[in-house]
């Protein structure tokens, strides 16, 4: 059984201009200790989808979902209350901004040891707790850093407390919101390793949002590519990058510099993601699409298993690379 | 942490240069210099009369006589009043105590209702309670202090009969003055019923007194509270899955309080200011009624000396303020 299940979960803000749809469709699974990337461009809704799969979506948000379950547990029906158990400890959550993510009047020591709180530990127990999940993360002289305020850490020192104290908890999935997108990048090296590291040796599932496929063609095992709102393919991480079967997952890998060494441009997507408004009711990429046909223009490719196999799910009508498929069942 | 200080200390001299200039030019744009308008109305032998201007100093330049008042009041000497001849000084401090105690009392009331009426406006933002809220504290904010006190009189002292009209405490009681606070020395006295009804007394002239700092407590916060629930340590806060209260309550809140601080110091002028009114209609003995009979009695060193020390009371208010902001804010203790 998948640790969690998502089935067709959307999210609706009210604007001033109507309803905004910022994510529909989404359907997502993942396993105990899997490590799944979610790429795509600014605004495709990958942090609202786990914003809203954590319950920290704004209360004006409309959350719909199939289903909604966390180990076997459905929580959509479930309290505020049991789901503040869930949330916190057995699913964790780190953010963009390290720095801001702190609360800048309370000690690191003070952030820590509150997330140990109900666990039934003694001050004493919960200091010498704190002190190993700073030392876990890779944080010098962690019993000093405990009496530090936030603005005393650098941005890669912040996103270590938020790490430990995300650790806290024990949980069995880690959601990582763009976690080194503001840090240097020697310092967001380490960050990703430390990621890897613990989701390896606790046997967490770890779900790393990022705008970078490189980042997600290294760490990754499988990878969840999302546009405008819309999951548009999921499948392994090598098979993505052998061969990508969305034309916008595609464009995504070309745009990479190491795939367009050679070439004398460096390929773009042309156009831009669409709005909140000017959304197509059809395939969402289709404006931007190379390979776009008339049906693309006029009904919405679902979310679907490519020729049968629930491990490749492709949103095209005309999926890339169908070629080498054949000459691999050929061969 | 230590240079935050200091330069917050410094800063205390020109303003206190501003208050002194203020306080001596206030004096001299009194028609006639203090001789005349002490003699009044009575005819006095001319050379008696030089004889008094050179004790006063008066008929020296008036940058001379500026000096001269300046170090008379750093020493603590503000003069004599006109009607006691008794020092300004002693004067103010033995009705100051009534003050401070109205005062305190009636921030204890603002702060008590106001910071969590704007946590609860804000935390239920466009609500039916966030709307109630607003309204009442815009209403507080406005009323005029005079009508509101009498209003308040006429409710709770004429029909319902609840408090007393006017005064610290019932005349049945005699009441040895050790700190000078009546709520403290009723207890001291060990009189039956003496606590209770200083503290009637107290009551009514607290309300009027903290309701505009109330109203201003109340905004301040809930904007405060709006500002800080969208920053991205709420949400981390929410995320470590505490409950709802602890992450209003501990992590916004503690955040909100630092500029609410600010305000609260900023509101000790108002908090003089509604004294004035509030003491003169519920015959309160402090320094603002005081100062109100020195006007009508047109006691001018009294008024001159009562407006300066009540100045520098603010002035050191807002600095203990200012350091205590710097206390509660760790990214300004930590900068060396
Ligand atoms: N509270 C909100 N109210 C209205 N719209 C919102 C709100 N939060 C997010 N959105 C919209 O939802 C869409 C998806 O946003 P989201 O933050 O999930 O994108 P993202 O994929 O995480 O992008 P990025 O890579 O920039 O973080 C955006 O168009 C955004 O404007
Ligand atoms: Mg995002």
């Amino acid at each position: 059984m998948a640790l969690l299940e998502i089935e067709d979960l959307s999210v609706t803000f009210p604007t001033s201009s109507g309803p905004f749809r910022a994510v529909e469709g989404v359907d997502l699974a993942v396993d105990q200790g899997e490590f799944l990337g979610v790429v795509g461009e600014s605004g495709s809704g990958k942090s609202v989808t786990m914003l809203a799969l954590m319950g920290l979506l704004p209360p004006q948000a409309t959350i719909e979902a199939k289903r909604l379950v966390f180990e076997g547990r459905d929580l959509r029906k479930i309290s505020s209350h049991d789901r503040r158990r869930i949330v916190g400890r057995e699913i964790a959550m780190i953010f963009q901004e390290p720095m801001s993510s702190l609360n800048p009047c309370f000690t690191v020591g003070f952030q820590i040891r509150e997330a140990l709180g109900k666990q039934g530990l003694d001050r004493a127990a919960r200091r010498r707790r704190a002190v190993e999940l700073l030392d876990e993360v890779g944080i010098p002289a962690p019993e000093e850093r405990l009496s530090a305020f936030p603005h005393q850490l650098s941005g890669g020192m912040s996103q270590r407390v938020m790490i430990a104290m995300m650790l806290a908890g024990g949980p069995r999935l880690l959601v990582a919101d763009e976690p080194t997108t503001a840090l240097d990048v020697t310092i967001q090296a380490q960050i990703l390793d430390l990621l890897r590291r613990l989701q390896r040796d606790k046997g967490m599932a770890l779900i790393l949002i990022t705008h970078d496929m490189a980042v997600v063609a290294e760490t990754a095992e499988r990878v969840l590519v999302m546009y405008a709102g819309q999951p548009v393919e999921e499948q392994a991480a090598r098979g993505l990058f052998a061969r990508p079967r969305h034309p916008y997952a595609e464009a995504l890998l070309e745009a990479l510099p190491e795939r367009g060494f050679g070439k004398r441009r460096l390929p773009t997507i042309p156009g831009v993601v669409p709005g909140a408004l000017d959304r197509p009711k059809s395939c969402v990429f289709h404006p931007r699409c190379r390979y776009a046909q008339d049906d693309c223009r006029t009904v919405r490719p679902p979310f679907a298993p490519l020729h049968g196999d629930p491990n490749v799910r492709v949103r095209c009508f005309h999926p890339r690379n169908e070629d080498a498929r054949v000459a691999e069942e050929a061969r | 942490m230590l240079q935050f200080f200091l330069r917050r200390v410094l800063l205390v001299i020109p303003t206190f240069i501003g208050l002194t200039l203020v306080a001596f030019v206030f004096i001299h744009l009194l028609p006639g210099d203090p001789i005349t308008v002490m003699l009044g109305e009575r005819a006095l032998d001319p050379e008696r009369e030089a004889e008094m201007r050179a004790a006063l100093g008066v008929d020296l330049p008036l940058w001379q006589q500026y000096f001269r008042y300046v170090w008379h009041v750093l020493q603590g000497d503000l003069g004599q009043s006109f009607v006691t001849r008794r020092p300004i000084t002693s004067e103010f401090f033995a009705l100051f105590p009534a003050t401070v105690e109205l005062g305190v009392c009636a921030m204890i009331f603002a702060v008590a209702l106001g910071v969590p009426a704007g946590v609860l406006a804000a935390a239920n933002r466009g609500s039916f309670i966030d709307h109630s809220i607003m309204a009442v504290s815009l209403t507080g904010y406005s009323m005029p202090i005079f009508w509101w006190g009498l209003l308040l009189i006429i409710l709770f002292s004429g029909i319902l009969g609840w408090t007393p009209v006017s005064g610290r405490i019932d005349f049945l009681y005699f009441i040895e003055p050790v700190t000078g606070f009546m709520l403290i020395d009723s207890l001291l006295s060990d009189q039956e019923g003496a606590f209770g009804s200083a503290f009637s007394h107290l009551v009514l002239p607290a309300v009027a007194v903290g309701t505009i700092p109330l109203a201003v407590i109340a905004r301040q916060t809930r904007s405060a509270m709006l500002e800080v629930l969208s920053e991205d340590y709420v949400r981390t806060a929410r995320a470590k899955g505490l409950a709802p209260w602890r992450v209003v309550g501990v992590h916004a809140l503690r955040n909100a309080l630092i500029p609410v601080v600010t305000v609260i110091g900023l509101l000790v002028g108002t908090l003089f200011a509604g004294a004035i009114l509030t003491e003169t209609i519920f015959a309160w003995p402090g320094v603002g009624k005081w100062l109100v009979d020195s006007i009508f009695r047109r006691d001018y060193p009294a008024v001159q000396g009562g407006l300066l020390l009540i100045a520098v009371v603010v002035m050191a208010v807002n600095l203990v303020v200012d350091l205590l902001y710097g206390l509660i804010n760790p990214r300004i203790r930590h900068v060396r």
